[in-house]
C-alpha cells in the first residue's frame, strides 16, 4: 500500500515543536510513510486531544510494518523518464553521487536508470528494501508522479 | 555513447549520453520526450524538400527550392517569419536578419505570453536567479499556472525539487513544494500544498495571500471555495522560506488577465521581499527556444519577439495582431521555421496559416511539414550538434558535437542562411 505523507502529514499536531528527530511536522511525516519512524516517535500526538489522529495513523501504518516480504515494479508505460526515482533513491546517491545533484545516472551501479527515455531497475538487489538491508524505504514509489512504480 | 545536449524543451539537458546505430537510437538519461525527438530525428541524415502542387508531392534539388522560396518570399505582399522556438540563437538571429530584408513580420509563439512576461515590470527582460541556483537554494518551490511534470519532465528531478544543494541538504525533504492550478495536475503529486483555484481565480488569490501577508486582510474565510486553513498554510509557507521561487506558466499569464496577473506576481514577490526574503519568479515555458527568441529579439531595437519590419523600421506587434492577421487570412506567404505552428497557434490562427502558402524550413513530420508548398527537411539541431540555444533561465546551453554531427551540417540554419544570401542576391540585382 502506498502511503502519502500528506494524508499523514494532515493528522500531524502540525506545531513544528522540533521535540522529534526529523524537526518538521512535514519531515516526520514522509519519515512516518517511510517506516522510518512511528507515531509514538511524536510527543505531541501522544498528547490528550489527538486519540482519534493516532489511531488512525497506527492503521494507516499498521501494512507496512508487518510486510514480510517485498517486492519493486516498474510500469515503463506509464514512466516519463523524469527521473525523479534515480535522484531520491539513496542507493543511487551513494553509489553514483552526481545523481544526488539531479545529474543522470550514466554508470551501470545505480538502482534505477533512465534508459532510451523510461526509467529500468538494472540492480533490484541493491534496494534497501532486500537483504542485508531490508529497511521500509519506498521514497521511489512516494515521489514518482506517474504511479509507475509499485512497492508491495 | 557520448555526450549530447537534449533540444526538445527548455530545460537543454547537457547531462545525457546517447548514440545512433543500426538498431536506430539509444540514450541514457533522456527523458521520454527527448528520446523520442531523437528516435524521430535521428534517421534524417542530409536534407530532403518535398514540394506540393495541386495535392501531389514532388521531390525538388535543395538548389531549386531555395530558389523557389526565395521567388515566393520576394514577391509576397505581406510575407510573415513564424516559428523559430526550436532553433538556435544562431538561426533566430538569421531570421531577424531575413526579416529586415524582406521588410516582413517576424513572430514566434514565444510572443503568446513569455514575451509579456519579460518586458513586463516582473522581469523587465531578465531574471534574477537561474536554476543552479534554485538548486542550491529553493527552499519554497511553487508552481503557479504550470505542470513540470507532464511538460518538462525533468524540471523536478534536475532543478528543483529532488537534487541535493548548498543550502539543501536533503532534497525535497529540505524543501516545501506548492502547486496552484486549475487541476489536480500530476506535478500536485509531489506538493505539500496543493491548491485547485477555478478559471481565472489567480487574481483573486494573489491579492488574498498579499493582503494577508501585509497584514492588511487576514484570511478567515474561504476563497474561491478553499477553504482558510489551506490558504493560510500556503501563505505561511511563503512568510516562513528564506529562498522562494514561483515557477508561473502559461496557466497565469494566459488565463485573460495577462497584465493583471502579472502585476500581482509582482507586487507579490515585492511584498515577501519587504518581509526580508529572498524571492523570485521564473517563467515555465516548455518550447526549447523561447527564450533564445526573446533574448535575441530584443537585441534588434529592443523589441521583444512580434514586430513588423515593412516601414524599414521595426515596431513591435501585440500577438493579438499576428494571430488576428493570421486568422484573417491577410499573409499571403508564410516561412515557418523550426516549430509545428499548426499544433502550436490557436483554431482560428491554426486554420488561417493552413490556407496560406507556406514554406517550411524544420524536422520532418511535423503537421506544418505535411501541409506547407514548400517542405525543407533539414538536419534536427540535436544531430548537428552546431550553435546553441538559451536555457528557460536565460543560461546559454551550447550544443555539444558528437559523432552523429560529424558531416551533417544541413540544419535550418544552412538553409535559412543560403535562402538569405540569394534573397540578397536578388535583391540587389
Amino acid at each position: 500500500m502506498k502511503l502519502n505523507p500528506m494524508d499523514l502529514y494532515n493528522l500531524l499536531p502540525k506545531t513544528n515543536c522540533r521535540q522529534c528527530a526529523p524537526k518538521t511536522c512535514m519531515a516526520f511525516a514522509t519519515k512516518l510513510a517511510l517506516g522510518d519512524v512511528t507515531a509514538d516517535d511524536c510527543p505531541p500526538l501522544l498528547e490528550p486531544g489527538f486519540e482519534k489522529n493516532l489511531k488512525t495513523i497506527r492503521e494507516l501504518i499498521a501494512p507496512l510494518l508487518s510486510t514480510a516480504e517485498t517486492g519493486v515494479k516498474l510500469d515503463e508505460e506509464k514512466c516519463t523518464g523524469c527521473g525523479n526515482c534515480v535522484v531520491v533513491c539513496p542507493v543511487d546517491v551513494a553509489v553514483e553521487p552526481p545523481t544526488g545533484l539531479g545529474k543522470a545516472a550514466k554508470g551501470d551501479v545505480t538502482v534505477f536508470r533512465i534508459d532510451n527515455g523510461v526509467a529500468k531497475i538494472i540492480n533490484l538487489e541493491k534496494c534497501r528494501r532486500f537483504p542485508p538491508d531490508r529497511l521500509n524505504c519506498r521514497v521511489c514509489e512516494q515521489y514518482c508522479c506517474t504511479d509507475a512504480i509499485e512497492i508491495w | 555513447m557520448e555526450d549530447i545536449v537534449c533540444n526538445r524543451c527548455s530545460l537543454l539537458c547537457d547531462d545525457v549520453l546517447a548514440e545512433i546505430g543500426d538498431e536506430g537510437a539509444k540514450s541514457l538519461g533522456l527523458c521520454r520526450l527527448g528520446h523520442t525527438h531523437l528516435e524521430s530525428v535521428a534517421n534524417q541524415t542530409k536534407i530532403e524538400v518535398i514540394s506540393r502542387e495541386d495535392g501531389k508531392e514532388n521531390k525538388l534539388s535543395l538548389d531549386k527550392a531555395l530558389e523557389k522560396a526565395a521567388e515566393m518570399l520576394i514577391s509576397a505582399k505581406h510575407p510573415l517569419l513564424y516559428g523559430w522556438s526550436r532553433c538556435t540563437n544562431e538561426t533566430i538571429s538569421e531570421g531577424l536578419s531575413l526579416a529586415k530584408t524582406l521588410k516582413a513580420v517576424f513572430d514566434s509563439s514565444a510572443s503568446m505570453g513569455l514575451s509579456q512576461s519579460m518586458s513586463h515590470n516582473v522581469q523587465n527582460m531578465k531574471l534574477e536567479t537561474d536554476l543552479d541556483e534554485v538548486q542550491n537554494k529553493g527552499e519554497f518551490i511553487l508552481y503557479w499556472g504550470s505542470n513540470p511534470v507532464e511538460s518538462s519532465h525533468r524540471h523536478a528531478s534536475r532543478f528543483t525539487v529532488f537534487p541535493r544543494g548548498e543550502n539543501v541538504p536533503q532534497g525535497v525533504e529540505s524543501r516545501v513544494i506548492g502547486v496552484i492550478d486549475i487541476r489536480d495536475t500530476e506535478t500536485m503529486k509531489m506538493a505539500n500544498h496543493r491548491i485547485i483555484i477555478p478559471h481565472g481565480g489567480d487574481s483573486t488569490l494573489a491579492r488574498a495571500l498579499i493582503d494577508d501577508l501585509t497584514g492588511k486582510t487576514p484570511i478567515k474565510t474561504p476563497i474561491l471555495g478553499i477553504p482558510a486553513a489551506i490558504l493560510v498554510g500556503l501563505s505561511q509557507a511563503l512568510r516562513k522560506s528564506d529562498f522562494t521561487v514561483i515557477f508561473y506558466g502559461t496557466g497565469l499569464v494566459n488565463s485573460g488577465k495577462t497584465t493583471e496577473n502579472l502585476s500581482l506576481l509582482e507586487e507579490l514577490v515585492q511584498t515577501l521581499r519587504k518581509l526580508g526574503k529572498n524571492i523570485y519568479a521564473m517563467p515555465m515555458w516548455h518550447a526549447p527556444n523561447d527564450m533564445g527568441v526573446v533574448a535575441s529579439s530584443k537585441e534588434l531595437d529592443g523589441i521583444p519577439v512580434a514586430f513588423n519590419i515593412a516601414s524599414g523600421k521595426a515596431t513591435q506587434l501585440s500577438v493579438k495582431n499576428t494571430l488576428q492577421r493570421l486568422a484573417a487570412g491577410e499573409f499571403d506567404v508564410v516561412l515557418v521555421a523550426g516549430s509545428d505552428a499548426l499544433v502550436e497557434l490557436p483554431g482560428q490562427a491554426a486554420r488561417g496559416l493552413a490556407n496560406s502558402s507556406i514554406i517550411y524550413i524544420g524536422s520532418t513530420g511535423t503537421l506544418v511539414d505535411n501541409r506547407a508548398v514548400l517542405s525543407l527537411r533539414a538536419i534536427d539541431d540535436i544531430i548537428s550538434g552546431l550553435g546553441s540555444m538559451t536555457r528557460i533561465d536565460m543560461k546559454d546551453i551550447r550544443l555539444k558535437n558528437w559523432d552523429e554531427s560529424k558531416q551533417k551540417t544541413q540544419n535550418v540554419f544552412y538553409v535559412i542562411s543560403q535562402l538569405h544570401q540569394l534573397i540578397q542576391t536578388k535583391l540587389k540585382n
